[in-house]
């Protein structure tokens, strides 16, 4: 696609601003921050190159978040998914938070982080992990419970 | 500390790095003008192994074809036949087998090197933080040359075992050179032949142009030796036991080597003291297989 045309651009600038959000907290939660912000930068990328299909797909989230765990293997895994944010931008974050995300599994950790911290439906997380709804209540249901219970936070369930 | 909820939030809002559309557009306007090319020949190591296979299923696959090759009976025949002689020995009558091999060898090398040079002929510039370590077109050209790669290994893979089927058949063939059973069966009539001391069945199974040649370099011609047999042999008891399995060489004539011990009332001491080696040359004839030299070599 080298001679995108300008109407193109705005087209994929408006998909971007609808995706991108949703992919880049699913793709951080899912393989750590600093992974997860280059896998969402190459599927965007391998969406822009794509474009024409991507246009038509019908749930292209769901497609880009595939291709950005693709994406993902080409890099070194860290040793720390996800470090600590300096207290003085999350002053209400408990410093253990990250180790306890670190030991959720992969879906419970994009599931929970989705639903219950960024207020997505089940609906749209569903979509993006290509699975049932029952399943993603179920992954964060789950992954709630034991960030809770990691964080030594009383279960109100 | 606030909601598991609240907290999840903020953290995340505070780490993600967040990925906008003019990112993404700028990075591929910079990859697709900026470009570097790399070496043309910069195989890493697991190509250079592949490729060292190859030359190698080549090198040794050319070898052993050139050398059949060179052995062509066909060809032999116009030099006197001691090189057919030997080719029975190598097994060498199938000169297109190698080269079967060495072509299929020489694709798969073919077909490696070509995709190789395809995976690393360019790559995009990395000049922003935005870009990746490596392109999607790279990428996908990596993933695309795996499965060549795979099929290729394959290739090689069978090549080799055809060339090593092709050895081992080689190496069957050179116990099993055609008609030497019937060689050593006529052999056994001529030893029988000595030890009976019948002349005429010794005349039988030999040219008309027979020599005997002893260890002392004596010739006897076939009439005399017949005789001898009759007579000589005869008086002294003469007797010849074969000692293991005769060699049989060529494919007419015939090369035989034996081992002998000899016995008699002429010999004193113990049998061992009297092993020769006899050597046999035996043609066809029209009368069949006859025994044209018999030379001996040992204590007698």
């Amino acid at each position: 696609m080298r001679a995108a045309s300008a109407e193109t651009e705005r087209e994929f600038t408006r998909f971007v601003k609808e995706t991108e959000p949703r992919l880049s907290y699913a793709l951080a939660a899912a393989c750590g921050i600093e992974i997860g912000a280059e896998a969402t930068a190459d599927a965007l990328a391998w969406a822009w190159e794509h474009w024409s299909e991507v246009e038509e797909m019908k749930n292209p989230a769901g497609y880009l978040y595939r291709v950005g765990q693709s994406k993902a293997r080409r890099y070194f895994r860290p040793a720390v998914l996800f470090p600590v944010v300096p207290s003085v931008e999350t002053p209400t974050v408990d410093p253990d938070l990250g180790i306890a995300l670190g030991a959720l599994s992969k879906n419970q950790r994009v599931t929970v982080t989705l639903i219950h911290g960024l207020g997505y439906t089940e609906r749209e997380v569903a979509d993006l992990l290509g699975i049932s709804r029952w399943s993603v209540r179920t992954h964060a249901d789950r992954g709630l419970a034991k960030l809770k219970n990691a964080l030594g936070v009383r279960i109100d369930v | 500390m606030s909601e598991v909820e609240t907290q999840l939030r903020e953290y995340f809002d505070a780490a993600v790095e967040r990925v906008t559309a003019e990112d993404i557009l700028a990075g591929h306007r910079v990859t697709e003008k900026v470009q570097f090319s790399r070496p043309r020949w910069h195989p890493r190591p697991a190509w250079a192994a592949i490729a060292a296979f190859a030359a190698t299923v080549v090198v040794l696959g050319g070898s052993i074809g050139l050398g059949t090759w060179l052995r062509n009976p066909d060809e032999d025949a116009a030099s006197g036949g001691f090189r057919g002689a030997v080719d029975t020995i190598t097994g060498g009558s199938v000169p297109w087998w190698p080269i079967a091999v060495i072509v299929v060898a020489m694709a798969a090398l073919v077909f490696v090197l070509t995709f190789m040079r395809r995976g690393i002929r360019k790559e995009k510039a990395m000049a922003t933080t935005i870009d990746t370590p490596t392109s999607d077109k790279q990428l996908e050209d990596a993933q695309r040359n795996n499965h060549w790669l795979i099929g290729a290994v394959v290739v090689l893979a069978i090549a080799l075992l055809a060339l090593g089927a092709w050895v081992v058949y080689d190496q069957a063939q050179t116990a099993d050179t055609a008609g030497s059973d019937a060689v050593i069966e006529m052999l056994d009539d001529y030893r029988a032949a000595w030890n009976e001391y019948d002349g005429d069945a010794f005349m039988a199974l030999t040219a008309e142009d027979y020599v005997l040649v002893s260890s002392g370099g004596e010739e006897v011609a076939r009439t005399m030796q017949a005789s001898t047999i009759r007579g000589f042999a005869k008086g002294i008891n003469f007797q010849v036991e074969q000692i293991g399995d005769p060699v049989v060489v060529g494919d007419g004539p015939y090369y035989v080597a034996v081992a002998n011990r000899l016995d008699s009332d002429a010999y004193e001491g113990d049998l061992v003291d009297h092993v020769v080696i006899s050597t046999f040359v035996v043609v066809e004839t029209a009368d069949g297989l006859k025994v044209a030299e018999h030379h001996t070599v040992g204590n007698t």
